[in-house]
């Protein structure tokens, strides 16, 4: 272990460390552009300069300057302040001022240190680069030559998490600029990540683009519903209407990266229609007298069977399980969901909680399912035919009725993936924290409180229902029931990109 | 010409004469209404009213239509028989007291002498203030009726002050009575036209007088009744429509009334200066008309002051009317009594 | 404890306050020749300065492009919150911009509403504008007989607005 002075604090690190991870252990940012930590060290953008035993002729790069024993480093000195701004002064030269217009305003490291480490003037009255505004580098990402400011994050993103050049560095010094490869517009379906780890508004998502100013969104913190790998996202919102997911960084998950295809799936949860309030036999009823029709119509249990989705949260899993125990139904079934998965993130699973149905006693439908006399459906599921023959009465609790719905006796309103609350398993068995992004209104309640109402059950709170899959799911860790927002599962909530952690 | 001499042409004279008489003092009240808007404009740099008609002449149609058209609305919580009695009470004795005022000198009809009085009464000014001091009624009514706080304020301010100035009303013309032996306004007027007004032999009485007629007819500077500052609009807070109007007229009507009687007791009534009765007798029916307009002319100008000091002059407060009533201008009008009797001594003895 | 100001003493004469009410009708007399200062309104209009902050409306440049690239700037700043911004791309699946495309500029408002009822005129708008598209006009004459008629459109602020004709043509050359 290597001990050293960081603004006067001291601390120990493994050798081997950059001088910035061992600022950023001890809480002190050291501003960065080009360094990523789930791409690595290139030190071009020279925005890391720190002075290091008080040499301020010469400052080095906080991110690739290894630590030493008893070493002084300081990342605020006058000599580092004012190298700072000459850098910025310098990366700002050619950046036009384009913020009006500019998808990452707000969101902008560029922005953001331009105000706080910046000049606030610039001495450069000469005319700036002009170069096109709107380089299409596929379907998907739309690139502009004169906001860019080459850190090459992009182009290292492709050679070392994807293995592939579809982009590269076209020419030399001040005509330096990003270009598509001889093959074409970027065909890798991991391509969107870019535009996050873009630090300026070069790189911008055409599917975002200009749909809503960041500073208006509502973002949540939660979990990509697409596969069962869990990869941590931020849903950004803007009344009531989802406009994209971003990554969030988890280094045990998913690193920064999510695939376009879960990226672009927000689409799907904006939904027109829906169920809201219950039904039965196509009439409207109250919601308290639909939950009797069920109890009446499962009557002992016998020959009833539950499938529930593998979008439900482990808690309303749990809450589900309870009411078949209390109900007497000894068929609890969950549903599947698949899709291609590919050697990165991708699972072929394509569903949440499948590990967290399967932890909490669900199993697959049987292929010689047994005669049934009724069906409940809870949450968004694709049900078998053959579980449809012969049934006396269908119960549906979803989001979306579909068609379904008409064959239904009773239909009961059910939340999406990001309106839930609650926690998913994931193919590790990683139990991971769910927010809603969305509220979808009083007469959609959640999916927990529709079952502890039809099971009359003891528990009532939403920390009470907490405890009881606490203790169903013995091999995860288990997630306090006081500071929901903040639990994940085993691990520390990890930060979104390194960069934004540093701005707060 | 007497009813038991020629009844019809009795009758038919004296209609003449009140028909004139509530005609003229209705037209003078819409105009005078105009009048105080004009007139308010001009001495805050402002037009007026211009839209309605040239110069907005036709204004007091338009206003009298608006106020005809206008639902009349009687509120939930008032006592109804009253508050549709008090406007009436507030109009009619503005109207009646005008039947004693001599307007102009006897006209000749039909070889009879028709004096141009409606009631020649002995005891015209007794008649006149009996009846201008019910006008209170009309207000204090109102203000009771509504059954709303700012009405019942504006009553009671007005049976208080009305009252207390009433008595300086009293005792200023007291004097006059002392020095001209009659109570008749004919023989008032009569005197001056053939002697000197009485404003110069009585300055202190036409002074108090002047300042109590504007307590009397709830105008500014004593405009405390209404006070829209304080109390809303007053003992009319509650009325709309025509009920309205009827306040508004018979504040303008009670004007009239006592600027004809200012006219009357201190102004010489009809009288030209430099001119008898003589002289007007000589004109004949001409001197009638001669003599109308000349009263009609100090009526108007003694209108416009009403109008002028209201527009100069900011409301008094109540402390400070109650003291300007009670402590100076009552021990000022008992003074002058005294002095007038002390000068007419000789006359009496 | 504050400064007790003596009342100034009246002297004999003012305290007769006659002679002063007299001074009044003389002065409010006087008043009644001086030339008044009404407008006659629908026909004579006051001449407003330049800085008169009546209702906000949108300028198109002397080209005619519309000079706003929906930044929402002044969504964002809106004291009451009155704007509401839908940006667009021109050129984009909406093809929001009825004007010329120019490669240069990329964004233009879809939609560009500013509720009436709700804006205090407080002029916040035109100040934070990057591009100088917003700006109080002198027009203080509003209404309608529906609220909907008060909120104002982007034709109908660009009808407010006009062309603004100045010497910073921020995309020329470009």
């Amino acid at each position: 272990m290597i001990k050293l002075t960081i603004d006067g604090r001291e601390v120990e690190v493994e050798p081997g460390t950059t001088v910035l991870e061992a600022a950023s252990k001890l809480g002190i940012e050291v501003p960065h552009y080009c360094y990523h930590p789930d791409i690595g060290i290139d030190g071009n953008c020279r925005m890391c300069l720190c002075e290091v035993n008080g040499n301020t002729n010469k400052l080095a790069i906080g991110c690739k300057f290894p630590v030493g024993e008893g070493m002084d480093v300081k990342t605020a000195s006058d000599a580092v302040v004012k190298a700072r701004k000459g850098v910025l002064e310098f990366l700002l030269i050619n950046h036009p001022l384009d913020c009006t217009i500019c998808d990452q305003a707000g969101e902008c490291p560029l922005q953001d240190y331009a105000y706080r480490f910046g000049p606030g003037d610039s001495r450069f009255r000469e005319p700036k680069r002009k170069g096109p505004k709107t380089v299409e580098f596929s379907d998907k990402v739309m690139f502009d030559t004169e906001r860019c400011i080459l850190c090459t994050r992009c182009t290292r993103y492709f050679e070392v998490v994807r293995d592939s050049r579809p982009i590269g560095v076209e020419n030399m010094g001040g005509a330096s600029t990003i270009t598509l490869g001889p093959n074409g517009p970027i065909t890798d379906p991991y391509q969107m990540n870019i535009i996050d780890i873009c630090p300026v508004g070069a790189l911008t998502s055409r599917d975002f683009r200009f749909k809503q100013r960041v500073w208006f969104m509502d973002f949540a913190d939660t979990i990509c519903p697409g596969c069962e790998r869990g990869c941590n996202i931020t849903a950004g919102a803007y009344q009531g209407k989802l406009l994209r997911f971003t990554p969030r960084r988890n280094p045990e998950v998913n690193k920064s990266w999510m695939c376009d295809d879960g990226r672009l799936s927000y689409k799907t949860y904006n939904l027109d229609e829906r169920v809201r309030g219950a039904t039965v036999a196509g009439e409207s009823v109250a919601m308290d007298d639909a939950l009797d029709k069920v109890v009446e119509l499962v009557g002992d249990g016998s020959g009833v069977a539950i499938l529930a989705s593998t979008v439900d949260t482990c808690e309303e899993l749990a809450a589900i399980g309870e009411f078949a125990k209390l109900s007497n139904i000894e068929h609890i079934w969950h549903g599947e969901k698949s899709w291609e998965g590919d050697d990165f993130l991708k699972l072929p699973d394509a569903t949440p909680n499948t590990a967290g149905a399967k932890a909490l006693g669900f199993t697959n439908v049987p292929d010689e399912a047994p005669a049934l006399r009724g069906l409940i459906v809870a949450g968004d599921v694709g049900v078998p035919s053959r579980l449809l023959e012969s049934l006396d009465f269908l119960v549906l609790q979803t989001p979306v009725a579909g068609a379904l719905g008409e064959a239904a006796v009773v239909v009961l309103p059910g939340r999406t993936a990001l309106e839930k609350k609650g926690s998913w398993m994931n193919h590790d068995g990683r139990r991971q924290a769910v927010k809603p992004a969305l509220d979808p209104g009083a007469d959609v309640p959640a999916d927990w409180e529709i079952w502890r109402d039809l099971a009359s059950a003891e528990w009532t709170s939403f920390a009470e229902l907490l405890a009881l899959a606490n203790a169903s799911l013995p091999e995860v860790a288990a997630i306090g029931t006081d500071e929901y927002s903040t639990i994940v599962g085993p691990n520390e909530q990890a930060q979104h990109l390194v960069i934004q952690a540093a701005k707060s | 010409m007497s009813f038991s001499e020629e009844p019809l042409l009795y009758i038919g004279v004296n209609l003449a004469k009140i028909i004139i008489v509530t005609h003229v003092v209705l037209v003078v009240c819409a105009y005078a209404v105009l009048a105080e808007r004009k007139v308010s404009a001009w001495m805050q740099d402002r037009v007026g009213p211009n839209r309605v008609g040239y110069f907005g002449l036709l204004q007091p149609i338009a206003d009298a239509l608006k106020f005809f058209f206008k639902e009349d609305i009687v509120p939930g919580h008032v006592n109804k028989a009253l508050f549709v009695l008090a406007p009436a009470i507030a109009l009619m004795p503005s109207l009646i007291v005008l039947a004693v005022i001599p307007i102009a000198p006897p006209v000749v009809v039909m070889g009879h002498t028709v004096p141009m009085v409606i009631a020649d009464l002995d005891i015209g000014i007794l008649f006149l203030f009996a009846i201008s001091s019910l006008a209170v009624y009309g207000v204090v009514l109102a203000g009771w009726a509504s059954n709303s706080k700012y009405p019942l304020l504006g009553g009671v301010r007005a049976s208080a002050q009305m009252i207390s100035y009433e008595l300086m009303l009293g005792l200023s013309v007291v004097g006059i009575f002392m020095a001209t032996g009659t109570l008749r306004l004919m023989d008032i007027v009569n005197l001056q036209v053939d002697g000197v007004w009485n404003c110069f032999y009585h300055p202190i009485a036409f002074i108090i007088f002047v300042i109590a007629a504007f307590a009397e007819t709830n105008r500014l500077p004593f405009d405390l009744p209404e006070a829209e500052t304080e109390l809303v609009a007053g003992y009319h807070t509650e009325y709309g429509s025509m009920k309205f109007a009827m306040f508004f007229i018979g504040e303008y009507a009670a004007m009239f009334g006592f600027s004809a009687l200012v006219a009357v007791l201190f102004l010489g009534g009809w009288d030209i200066p430099f001119m008898s009765s003589e002289t007007f007798a000589s004109l004949g029916n001409w001197g009638a008309v001669v003599g109308f307009i000349s009263f009609m002319t100090k009526v108007l100008a003694f209108m416009f002051l009403y109008i002028w000091v209201r527009w100069t002059i900011p409301r008094f407060r109540y402390d400070q009317l109650m003291n300007l009533g009670w402590k100076v201008l009552l021990p000022i009008a008992l003074v002058n009594v005294i002095i007038t009797g002390l000068f007419n001594l000789p006359k009496g003895s | 404890m504050g400064k007790v100001v003596e009342r100034k003493k009246l002297t004999w004469f003012q305290e007769l306050y006659l002679p002063q009410v007299v001074q009044g009708l003389g002065m409010t007399f006087k008043q009644m020749f001086k030339k008044e200062i009404t407008l006659q309104y629908p026909e004579e209009r006051q001449q407003f300065y330049d800085d008169y902050r009546g209702a906000p409306g949108l300028v198109k440049d002397q080209e005619g492009r519309e000079k706003c690239v929906s930044c929402q700037l002044c969504e964002y700043i809106c004291p009451p919150k009155a704007i509401v911004i839908k940006p667009g791309e021109i050129g984009g699946p909406d093809n929001v911009a009825e004007t010329e495309v120019n490669e240069n500029v990329e964004k233009a408002p879809k939609e560009f509403f500013i509720d009436m009822l709700r804006c205090i005129y407080c002029g916040y708008c035109e100040e934070v504008c990057p591009e100088e598209a917003i700006f109080m006009t002198s027009m203080y004459e509003l209404n309608g007989q529906t609220r909907a008629e008060l909120v104002h459109d982007k034709d109908r602020l660009y009808e407010i607005g006009g062309t603004r004709v100045d010497t910073i043509q921020k995309w020329k050359g470009k």
